[in-house]
């Protein structure tokens, strides 16, 4: 894409034979998003319809935004959304954080079978479905699960850590941040083989320790990445991931666990409200649409980069 | 060293949890399995026919008389329409097995029905290369009656099953004829437009065992059916017995440690407290609902309820999850003091460690383990949860006798719930021709009539759109029945009699010395100790779910029964129900498990009634009064 950024008006007859079949290669993908993404966004009619299946989208009665200060009525919204915004801007930030963390420490080790052998470790839970992860941590979280055996042999009491609401959150976050810190940490690990040696080797001969290279080296080269991943993120921001939540919860932690995902879940599919549910869809949308707009402007502003 | 060595344990620990929870996982789709059989056996019993009908039938009956007809007004006025009713209907019904010109037609050409279901993937009775639409069962009814079956789609869980209507009512693509498991997706689709009105069609071909069944429920099966004036649902008709809920308990731990049975909430705390402290019960001694599910049966699912807590509530006159009148005054169970009252008990149990502490978590079965393994004593549910439900209780231990009482209240009266007559419904599509229609409610007819014949080696499940119907009092006929079996008072062939009302009987009497030891007289309550477990396995969970499971019902009367006014949501509901149903679950459960105290209730009750809370008792209690 930036290639074709670049290439000046009056040349594109000339590159055109070159750029035409990476052009055609983008034909699946391009098929894919019409189907799976630009027409079901007729669907949004729903979200100002009362909508009827029988009388579909253009025949159902049309309501203008009753849909929308209904849902803004509704105690449980606001909620609701800051549930979302706390778990997802929480993943967001250890996921950038720890990774990179992760990344400088294991770029440190000289060791290449140990090096490769926690990479691929750290990597595995990435592939582990949150269906069966979930229970996994509610057999390790459990009354009866290990975690429980050992912070009763320190004399506590046992107790449930993932209906107590005040840490659902945390839990959602961490463990969350444990499945991916393998997988994320690649983007850092491959941004850090694209750092030119000679720059450590200068480093070196003027006397700089290992931490003095890691501060003015290694970290300045990994901003673009870091900023990259942030702005891609943030359309992300209302996502607070529908299938590890909702495998994790339980009405005890509705009042800090619901998120807006598993809220339309119950609403739409659950109690078949469908217009509804398409109104909080809706409204996630555009959140996300204006964060990862402005997250663009702010990453060109102060970061000088431009993203796509 | 030793440390390594802990770290080893530790990890051992993790993969066996890990394989635990897979292997409580198939028990409890097993165990799930043998509920869905159990209801299903149970509700499987033919209607209770005509009897001086059906022996006139077997005699006097010949081909050349016609058959049956129906025919002129229908007398019976349900739900606003005009029904025939069973005895209307001239001539009898071809016997089990042939045809007829009416309800047990043969079509001149083959009709196909598209239909979809919800299968069992663990099922194991079926051949090779056969599937939903292609069984002994799809293949019966295509060659008697030239009706062909056709699988639009299967999923193997219920959830999956509920999502996967949803979508179809959304995108309005229902197959022609599909089991909804409750009444508001009827409703929905009915509200969409996409149903088939089926009354002249069912009130033209309904079989008369069917149309028995469902003057049984007193009209209120057609009115379950009916939505705005038209009738769109057939519903299904399961045993009352179903929606009594009992506690059941390890009798020989009571022997054992000196206890006289549990009748009253405090009696069965102290027989828990003594499970626990003895050590019969080291973890917990009354199991819990799992996951996501409430401790007690609502108006919406007011039937089959496992590992609930209504034993208990009822014991304090409690009701929650029903809409009833106190005096002039329309209640929901679940905002009353007797509830409040109920959930301070319960939330004491708990502190006390003798509710599973894993209340409302526990997934994958884990809830039905400790009953399973032996280390937890008691639980309540509706009769099939022995024998049926706790199967693996007897294969584990063939001495564990669970029994089955009634709880009390502390004055010594009996209150139950009474389940809506049915739960689930047969809907048809608004495009299904006047055949497919016919179609299905002649396949509903033989199911009922022809059940007895089948051979059900092969799951009955598999049969196309399945939704039993039985006599609501079916279990309790062959408690008594089959009591005096045992005693000798009757012999297995003094029900041997050809288009018996309840079906299964004549088998059940005669398989009952395959499971009985010779020496049991039937001089007192049954027991595990008279049974065989093993031998015929099968047959000993049905046993076990009649004579022990449902004896108090069958035996003892309710001092008092309470109906939800309504089974069903209307209109004003779907505004603030899932904000309400959120609101209630999350509050029941954190109060019982003591994340909140119960002073949450009172501020409950409040949000309840002012989130809209008020608007639906109106709007019920409108709604009665309209009739």
């Amino acid at each position: 894409m930036e290639n074709n950024g670049q290439t000046a008006p009056k040349k594109i007859r000339k590159s055109l034979p070159v750029s035409f079949h990476y052009t055609l290669m983008t034909i699946p993908g391009f098929l894919w998003m019409i189907a799976f993404s630009i027409v079901p966004m007729v669907g949004i009619l729903m979200a100002f319809q009362n909508y009827m299946p029988k009388k579909g989208w253009f025949g159902s009665e049309w309501v203008g935004l009753s849909n929308f200060t209904y849902l803004m009525s509704l105690g449980d919204v606001w909620n609701i959304v800051r549930n979302t915004l706390v778990i997802a801007i929480g993943k967001l930030v250890l996921n950038i954080v720890i990774p990179l963390v992760f990344a400088i420490l294991l770029n440190e080790v000289k060791n290449v079978a140990f090096k490769k052998s926690v990479q691929t470790i750290v990597y595995l839970p990435h592939f582990i479905s949150w269906v069966i992860l979930a229970n996994i941590v509610g057999n390790i979280f459990g009354f009866f699960g290990i975690f429980n055996s050992v912070y009763t042999a320190f004399g506590n009491e046992p107790k449930m850590w993932l209906t107590d609401p005040n840490l659902f959150q945390g839990f959602v976050i961490g463990t969350d941040v444990w499945k991916e810190f393998g997988y994320n940490a690649v983007v850092f690990l491959a941004a850090l083989t694209g750092i030119s040696p000679s720059l450590y080797e200068a480093a070196a001969i003027d006397g700089a320790s290992r931490w003095q290279s890691i501060r003015n080296i290694t970290l300045p080269a990994l901003i673009p990445t870091v900023v990259l991943l942030t702005t891609l993120a943030m359309g992300n921001v209302l996502n607070a991931g529908f299938d590890q939540v909702f495998n994790m919860y339980s009405p005890m932690v509705y009042s800090t666990g619901d998120i807006i995902d598993t809220y339309v879940y119950r609403i739409g599919i659950t109690n078949m409200q469908f217009s509804l549910a398409t109104a909080v869809g809706l409204f996630k949308s555009v959140v996300s649409f204006t964060l990862i707009t402005v997250s663009y402007v702010l990453a060109y502003k102060f970061a000088d980069y431009t993203i796509f | 060293m030793t440390k390594r060595i802990l770290a080893l344990i530790l990890a051992l620990c993790l993969v066996a949890t890990v394989f635990a929870a897979c292997g409580g996982d198939s028990g409890e789709s097993s165990s799930s399995a043998a509920g869905d059989t159990s209801s299903s056996s149970s509700s499987s019993e033919s209607a209770p026919a005509d009897d001086g009908g059906s022996s006139e039938d077997g005699d006097a009956s010949t081909p050349e008389d016609g058959g049956a007809a129906v025919s002129g007004e229908g007398s019976m006025e349900a739900a606003g329409l005009k029904w025939h009713t069973a005895e209307e209907v001239e001539g009898d019904d071809a016997p089990a097995g042939e045809i007829d010109e009416r309800a047990f037609q043969k079509f001149d050409e083959v009709v196909e029905v598209h239909f979809a279901s919800s299968i069992d993937p663990v099922d194991t009775t079926l051949s090779e290369g056969e599937d939903a639409a292609n069984n002994q069962y799809t293949r019966y009814l295509e060659e008697n009656f030239n009706i062909k079956f056709v699988s639009d789609w299967t999923v193997g869980s219920t959830a999956d099953f509920q999502q996967k209507i949803s979508l179809q009512i959304a995108s309005a693509s229902l197959p022609d004829g599909i089991v909804v498991p409750n009444r508001s997706y009827m409703v929905k689709a009915a509200q969409s437009e996409l149903l088939a009105d089926l009354h002249d069609v069912y009130d033209q071909y309904a079989s008369k065992q069917v149309k028995q069944i469902m003057e049984s429920t007193d009209g209120r099966a057609y009115s379950n059916g009916t939505y705005d004036g038209t009738f769109v649902g057939l519903p299904n008709v399961s045993v009352e017995t179903d929606g009594i809920y009992i506690y059941f308990i390890r009798q020989d731990w009571l022997d054992e440690l000196k206890i006289e049975v549990p009748k009253t909430i405090a009696e069965l705390e102290a027989a828990a407290q003594k499970f626990k402290d003895e050590g019969k019960s080291p973890k917990y001694s009354i199991a819990g609902v799992g996951q996501g599910v409430r401790s007690y049966a609502n108006f919406l699912e007011s039937g089959n309820k496992s590992y609930g807590f209504d034993a208990v509530y009822q014991a304090k006159d409690a009701y929650p999850g029903f809409f009833y009148y106190e005096g002039d005054e329309l209640v929901y169970g679940t905002n009353t003091q007797q509830t409040r009252d109920t959930l301070e008990i319960l939330a004491d149990w708990y502190k006390k460690g003798l509710i599973n502490p894993e209340l409302g978590v526990a997934t994958n079965g884990d809830e039905a383990a400790g009953v399973k393994e032996g280390t937890c004593g008691i639980f309540m549910g509706p009769w099939w949860s022995l024998g049926y439900g706790n199967g693996d209780s007897f294969k584990n231990d063939p001495t564990a006798d669970w029994q089955a009482y009634p709880l009390y209240s502390d004055d010594g009266k009996w209150n139950v719930k009474i389940k809506d007559c049915g739960s689930s419904y047969t809907i048809v599509s608004a495009d299904a021709s006047d055949d497919v229609k016919k179609a299905i409610i002649i396949t509903n007819n033989v199911l009922v009539r022809d059940e007895s014949i089948f051979d059900t080696s092969v799951a009955i499940g598999w049969y196309p759109l399945r939704n039993t119907m039985a006599a609501m009092d079916e279990c309790e006929y062959e408690y008594n029945a089959l009591m005096d079996v045992l005693k000798g008072d009757k012999t297995a062939e003094d029900y041997n009699i050809p288009g018996n009302i309840y079906k299964n009987l004549y088998t059940d009497a005669v398989d009952l010395p395959t499971v009985f030891k010779e020496d049991f007289k039937g001089d007192r309550n049954v027991s595990v100790n008279d049974m065989d477990v093993m031998t015929n396995n099968g047959q000993f969970n049905r046993y076990y779910a009649l004579l022990v499971g449902d004896r108090p019902y069958a035996t003892l009367t309710p001092d008092k029964k309470v109906e939800s006014v309504i089974y069903y949501t209307i209109d004003e509901f779907d505004t603030y129900w899932t904000q309400l149903q959120d609101l209630e679950d999350q509050t029941i459960m954190s109060i019982m498990t003591g994340q909140a105290d119960i002073s949450a209730f009172d501020t409950y009750v409040q949000n309840w009634k002012a989130q809209g809370g008020d608007t639906i008792l109106a709007a019920v209690d409108a709604f009665v009064k309209a009739g």
